[in-house]
């Protein structure tokens, strides 16, 4: 199967194209509860990480929701 | 434009107001016109913490008319590091009161309301639909989530910030415009009534200056939109601040089709109210 390299919050990463981000999510054990997903910058809202796949060169970058003020 | 400035001048607003406001009425995106707009404004302002400090000063010195505070704590010691409105002899009192009063000092021309509880769900509508738009400034998820709902339900603009440690966060939800064109609401990019622990000012501390440039931000974009009557700033983006670098991140927002809040709404049919959702 065809590998892509894509970054996760600026680590490099190898996957096989079109793996869901979903998917990623379960493969590198990323935290869920409390975490926002966005790719090249575009939040993927929960209901769309099945059907999300990732390409080549796609950079990931989560963070955690914060609710202090 | 007709009319030299002085003729304009007599039909807005007063002299008094004129000299006092000048250094914003002279912007060209303000003029006297902006001026009397935030004066006939009325923001709600929920939660007196660092967020609501910062927030306040600014739009009670710029003018707004009409400004409701909400909070049921009390000032602590903890506190003054950040919240930056209080005095050391606030300590113990009220915040929302405190924070009345010390607002009226920079500008007894405006109205203020103070209400020290927390909002139950019918009051929190009521002051909804009172307000032209929300700033929730408030330090907890459950709280964050019923003040969504309730202003995309009102249909009244949500101007959120949140800020822990170095980080911050802040974004327009324009739910005005929300039935004109569907757009992410507040639960749509932060699905969660609760999070992962610790994630308090009291556990994890936060930076002073970085909660009060998150609230300045909220003044900012509230009188952008009370005064010009549109956000000049990007909707639709979340706004992601590192202290530490002074780096902003802009993210896109796109509305989760299956949020239990606003997903319904893009077929235009009303919203369900989830059962046994936060109380």
């Amino acid at each position: 199967m065809k590998s892509i390299q894509i970054t996760i919050n600026d680590q490099v990463k190898h996957v096989a194209d079109k793996t869901s981000l979903a998917h990623i999510i379960e493969l590198f054990s990323l935290p869920e509860l409390g975490c926002v997903f966005a790719i090249n910058n575009e939040i993927i809202p929960r209901s769309k990480w099945h059907e999300t796949r990732l390409n080549s060169g796609n950079s990931i970058s989560l963070f955690q929701a914060i609710a202090g003020g | 434009m007709t009319g030299s400035k002085s003729e304009q001048h007599r039909h807005g607003i007063s002299d008094v107001e004129f000299l006092r406001y000048q250094r914003q009425v002279s912007l060209p995106e303000i003029g006297e016109h902006g001026q009397e707009h935030l004066a006939t404004s009325h923001v709600l302002i929920i939660g007196c913490g660092g967020l609501g400090s910062a927030a306040a000063q600014f739009l009670a010195a710029g003018g707004v008319g009409h400004l409701v505070l909400v909070d049921d704590d009390v000032v602590e010691s903890s506190n003054l590091q950040r919240q930056t409105i209080y005095r050391e002899y606030d300590l113990g009192m009220s915040k929302a009161v405190a924070m009345r009063q010390q607002l009226l000092n920079i500008n007894s021309n405006i109205n203020v309301r103070a209400i020290n509880s927390r909002l139950d769900h019918s009051q929190l509508k009521l002051e909804v639909m009172l307000a032209d738009v929300v700033l929730d400034c408030t330090d907890n998820i459950s709280s964050r989530q019923l003040i969504n709902k309730a202003c995309f339900e009102l249909k009244t603009d949500l101007i959120f910030a949140s800020a822990i440690g170095w980080q911050g966060q802040f974004a327009v939800f324009e739910h005005s415009h929300t039935f004109i064109e569907p757009q992410a609401c507040y639960r749509c990019v932060y699905p969660f009534d609760e999070l992962p622990s610790p994630r308090s000012c009291n556990e994890v501390g936060v930076i002073g200056p970085v909660v009060g440039t998150l609230g300045n931000y909220q003044a900012l974009a509230a009188i952008q939109k009370l005064t010009t009557g549109a956000y000049s700033l990007s909707t639709r983006t979340l706004h992601v601040f590192d202290g530490l670098s002074l780096n902003w991140q802009q993210l896109a927002l796109s509305q989760d089709s299956d949020c239990e809040v606003c997903g319904a709404g893009l077929s235009g049919s009303p919203v369900q109210s989830q059962p046994g959702g936060a109380a």
